[in-house]
């Protein structure tokens, strides 16, 4: 028999190895690549920070850093709020919105890509009937993402239109895991319905809500498809995320080194803001 | 004035009736205890007087108002949940403070009340701990302290202490058996342990299948069941029933086996009926009826058989270390005031006719 | 879309492991050749005809032409075995062979090299070496639809060279023609692509790069370059005179085809393409310019170029060689009506296709405005970063700050050159 100090061990080596070969080592050679660069005939060399060096006088980096940001302090808010307004509806459905549930799942079943080339149609200036729609009750056609004002603002809204039915369900098993006692308590406390979301809900729903939000800030930091679909990163550079720069570094113009650089800054920023978003979604008997 | 009336109060969940007709008088600092098995209604009753429920029918008084239509924040009760219910983000103090803090009490007040009744129930020194990090029995007496906090016209109790290990149980039903006679509030109780209900309760109501059975005094109703359920429900080990026709002032089983008849054959000749005894009421006697010991349970002070009775098992119970070997016959029988009939059919309670 | 998806989630290297299992398995030779993807009936019966007359079997994978250079960009980096041979666009030649992406043809091509027009060869020759064979070259033509002209009651242009409308003439005629309650529209370039718009700066006397090749900044967002991008956007955002957001050959193809678009700016290829589009009458006429200006007109074409790391190097080479010869450029001019790279096609048809007056314009072009798009071996990064400035020209960007952008992010991956 296997001494069993090793066995929990043995259990999670799948799960590990799948971690090491998935996540830790492409981390590992990024990390590692970006302070490489490739020459012209394809050989690779040790340039220590210059990638970094360059990136910090490239105008271009700073405008895309900026964006994203930006991007990250607008979509990871609105998503959070959004998928919980919608858990909040699923949770004690109002009469009359049983379509809504289908219409929730909708989004979910499309992949990314193909909601993006949906949306291009949808919002299109020429043919697309949302256009149609505005212009004919005198709102006028707006650009959307082909508009520099717009564009940015179009894709956080296509993305919460795409991910927020999926945090939803995150957010939903959070409410079903509080109990219903406890609620009922509340109201013999004499707590009305908004005393109850206030005191009792919000303050129970911290855990997933982090989870939510954390989750979801790493993934909107990594977003990607839309804007490759939509706008290439324009108009005027006003959609060009850090990810979509890495992307076009590496596969437009093959400067890896530029590439990787990107990668291995996102991936800092992300750490950095997922243990402040941790911190700061901390219950308070954690704290104590 | 702290007292409650239930007229005819009635609830249905769709087609299912769980109420069916609900009349009750709850006096100024009683101490109710609603008792039955699971699904007689007794929590729903509880939930209908909380205001988490309401009504399908009936009307129900508390302190002379009727609060039939009025939310759970009108009517001025507190209540003490199965699983305590406590609120998990929030330290003791802030628990049981919830309510003043929702109702706009002033700080100082809130915590002049909260301290008051951490000392009554020791949770002074806890009073900075979350739920997560108090055992049963505190959380227990933090849901109880929540509600005394309230100082309510109305305590009620669901099952409060059925979440905790034997022992336990038995020194919270001290305290809140203390802490009533220390308040004197209005408390309605629902428990399924009928020990619990007949050592609390000043009252007992025993429910079945959303009716009131019989409510009583607890030993009155343990003296005098108004019927085989009662009479089942109330006492443990339960009471023993044999079926037999009264003959001639004894209860004559189907297999011929004669049992003593009691005081309540007089004038039932020939009726079928149950006949009942509780186990500590068959004793051990040269002369009477017999049966077969199969099992002997010694339990330290006492010693519980099973006995073969005219093919039916018979729980008694000694009051004393009695040797008893299973295979060995034994006589035994009943003091005449200790034994109860009951309609075969119906199960009501036979008294002698005059 | 589909294959941009899949080169980026796969990754070259798993491409070419398939790749390499697949031939293994193949009796025949199969070569690997990532093709533009014009319509399908003016490719295959090229790759056909190779196949009947070798044996050998051309895999072309057709691709729009931004997931073309995409595609190419990945599969080229892995410094693999595949593709075997591949569509070189003229200006990017210096690009793929200055990162040892094409073979040299020199020796392979040494017998052949008069038979080809000289100017056609320039693109695809660097470092004095020619390492891209010229399928062609290229030019444009102003496209207008006769029927549209009539009812509106304006004079066609003149189709004599030395008659040329000037941009200032062009403008009045295109706003009496857009009629924006039936959605037509007066005018629009083919595409958005530096290739069809350059040649708007050029001949305002822009300089649109460096002496050096490698300077974007002072150039791509000088002052010629701001004046004649202006004068671009108005068309579509003052004047209004054509669809915006209309990036798009075949869009822009299918609107003048259906009558809602008066003129174009396209290639030679339309001059059959456009005879699908039934009811279509359309005349043409020499590329107009600023009065004043310079006379100026796009050029350059589609090479082709082998893989120097291919496995099927015999195979490669005997695909360009036959590509080289008159029979193929003759088949190869019937599918796509590019301007012949071959001497002899150009003699052969004098007298049949090119009495057309469309390609007497085209002939006068080739031989006296046609100017070849900036040579520069990050001619890649200069139009990409171009193009997506003039597509956010046309939809309303700030001029002067779109070109600014461009300038420094091709400046920026210029330094790799440098």
């Amino acid at each position: 028999m296997m001494s069993s100090r090793w066995t929990p061990f043995l259990f999670l080596a799948p799960a590990l190895a799948g971690l090491l070969i998935f996540r830790l080592v492409p981390i590992g050679v990024a990390v590692g690549g970006s302070l490489t660069g490739v020459s012209l005939m394809g050989d690779l060399r040790f340039v220590g920070a210059e990638n970094f060096e360059y990136l910090l006088t490239d105008p271009q980096f700073w405008s895309s850093l900026k964006i994203t940001l930006f991007f990250n302090v607008i979509i990871n808010p609105l998503q959070l709020a959004v998928a919980f307004a919608l858990a909040m509806l699923v949770f004690r459905p109002l009469p009359g919105l049983w379509l809504y549930r289908t219409l929730l799942v909708l989004p979910m079943a499309v992949s990314t890509g193909i909601s993006a080339v949906l949306f291009g149609l949808f919002l299109d200036g020429n043919l697309g009937p949302l256009n149609g729609f505005l212009e004919w009750i005198g709102v006028g056609a707006q650009p959307f993402h082909r508009g520099q004002d717009q564009a940015l603002y179009t894709l956080i809204g296509i993305a919460t239109w795409k991910g927020a039915g999926y945090w939803m369900l995150f957010l939903l098993a959070g409410l079903y895991s509080i109990p219903s006692t406890v609620y009922e308590a509340a109201t013999i406390d004499g707590a009305s319905a908004w005393q109850r979301f206030r005191y009792v809900t919000l303050p129970l729903m911290r855990k997933p809500m982090a989870f939510v939000l954390v989750a979801d800030t790493a993934i909107n930091f990594l977003f990607f498809a839309p804007v490759y679909i939509l706008t290439s990163g324009g108009p005027g550079g006003a959609t060009s995320l850090l990810m979509f720069e890495a992307y076009r570094s590496a596969f437009t113009f093959s400067d890896i080194g530029r590439s990787l650089a990107i990668s291995t800054i996102l991936l800092g920023i992300i750490l950095v803001i997922v243990v402040l978003e941790f911190r700061l979604l901390r219950s308070p008997e954690e704290r104590a | 004035m702290s007292t409650m009336n239930i007229e005819n109060l009635r609830k249905s969940f769709g087609e299912t009736e769980i109420l069916r007709g609900i009349d009750l008088d709850v006096g100024d600092g009683e101490f109710v205890a609603l008792v039955g098995p699971s699904g007689c209604g007794k929590s729903t009753l509880l939930r209908l007087i909380a205001g988490l429920e309401v009504a399908t029918s009936g009307r129900l008084v508390i302190g002379g108002r009727d609060v039939t239509a009025l939310p759970p924040k009108e009517r001025d009760v507190a209540m003490v949940f199965q699983n305590y219910a406590l609120y998990p983000h929030m330290t003791v103090r802030s628990n049981m403070g919830f309510s003043l803090k929702l109702r706009g009490a002033e700080k100082a007040e809130i915590e002049r009340k909260v301290t008051e009744a951490a000392d009554v129930l020791g949770l002074d020194t806890l009073l900075d701990r979350y739920p997560g990090q108090l055992s049963g029995g505190q959380r227990q007496r933090v849901a109880t302290g929540r509600a005394i906090v309230r100082d309510p016209k109305l305590f009620l109790f669901d099952e409060p202490l059925s979440n905790l290990d034997a022992k336990l149980r038995v020194q919270m039903r001290t305290e809140i058996k203390a802490l009533h006679q220390r308040l004197g509030n209005t408390m309605i109780y629902v428990t399924h342990d009928q020990i619990e209900a007949m050592t609390l309760a000043d009252r007992i109501v025993v429910m079945h299948s959303g009716r009131i059975e019989q409510e009583g005094a607890p030993l009155d109703l343990y003296d005098r069941p108004a019927n085989a359920f009662v009479g089942g429900f109330l006492g443990s080990p339960s009471m023993n029933f044999i079926k037999g026709h009264i003959r001639g002032g004894s209860v004559v089983t189907d297999d011929g086996s004669v049992l003593p008849g009691g005081e309540a054959v007089g004038g039932h000749e020939g009726r079928t009926v149950l006949w009942g005894a509780r186990p500590e009421s068959i004793v051990p006697a040269t002369e009477g009826f017999s049966g077969m010991i199969e099992v002997v349970e010694p339990t330290g002070p006492d010693t519980q058989l099973l006995v073969r009775v005219a093919g039916q098992p018979l729980v008694v119970l000694l009051r004393s270390r009695t040797p008893a070997t299973p295979g060995e016959k034994i006589t035994m029988t009943v003091s005449p005031s200790e034994i109860h009939l009951f309609d075969a059919d119906h199960g009501s309670r036979i008294e002698a006719k005059p | 879309m589909q294959i941009g998806r899949r080169q980026f989630m796969a990754g070259a290297a798993s491409m070419a492991f398939a790749g390499s299992l697949g031939r293994a398995a193949a009796q025949s030779v199969t070569l690997s050749a990532p093709w533009m993807g014009w319509p399908e009936n003016q490719v295959t019966p090229l790759m056909t005809a190779f196949e009947k007359e070798s044996g050998i079997r051309i895999s072309a994978e057709r691709l729009p032409i931004a997931e073309l250079f995409r595609t190419l960009e990945v599969r080229l980096q892995a410094r693999n075995e595949l593709p075997d041979v591949y569509l070189v666009d003229g200006p990017l030649t210096a690009s793929y062979a200055a990162r040892g992406h094409l073979l040299a043809l020199d020796e392979m091509l040494a017998a052949d090299r008069d038979r080809f027009v000289p100017t056609t060869l320039v693109q695809g020759t660097y470092d004095d070496k020619l390492y891209a064979m010229p399928l062609g070259a290229s030019s444009q033509l102003l496209f207008y639809n006769k029927k549209l002209f009539a009812e509106a009651g304006i004079a066609e242009p003149a189709s004599a060279p030395d008659q040329r409308l000037t941009w200032e003439d062009l403008l009045p005629i295109a706003q009496q023609l857009t009629k924006p309650e039936i959605s037509q529209f007066g005018f629009a370039f083919e595409n958005t692509n530096p290739y069809q718009l350059l040649p708007v700066p050029l001949s305002r006397g822009a300089e649109v790069i460096g002496p050096d090749g490698l300077t974007a900044s002072g150039y791509v967002d000088g002052e010629g370059m701001i004046e004649a991008m202006t004068w671009y956007q108005e068309l579509f955002q003052t004047h209004k005179v054509g669809p915006v957001g209309t990036f798009q050959t075949g869009v822009t193809q299918e609107m003048f085809g259906s009558g809602k678009l008066a003129m174009i700016i396209g290639g030679t290829w339309n001059l059959v393409g456009f005879e699908k589009f039934e009811g279509l009458e359309f005349g043409v006429a020499p590329h107009p310019y600023f009065a004043g200006g310079k006379q100026v007109t796009p050029t350059g074409s589609w090479h082709i170029g082998i893989n120097p790391r291919t496995a099927f190097m015999d195979e490669a080479q005997a695909f360009v060689k036959w590509l080289s010869t008159r029979d193929a450029m003759n088949l190869w001019f019937d599918l796509r009506q590019y301007p012949p790279s071959l001497e002899e096609v150009w003699e052969e048809r004098a007298g049949t296709t090119f009495v057309d007056p469309a390609w007497e314009i085209v002939r006068y072009e080739l031989a006296n405005t046609a100017t070849p798009r900036p040579a520069t071996p990050a001619y890649r990064e200069y139009e990409d970063f171009l193009r997506t400035a003039m597509q956010d020209i046309q939809t309303g960007s700030d001029v002067s700050g779109a070109l600014t952008q461009a300038a420094q992010n091709i400046d920026r991956e210029m330094r790799k050159y440098r």
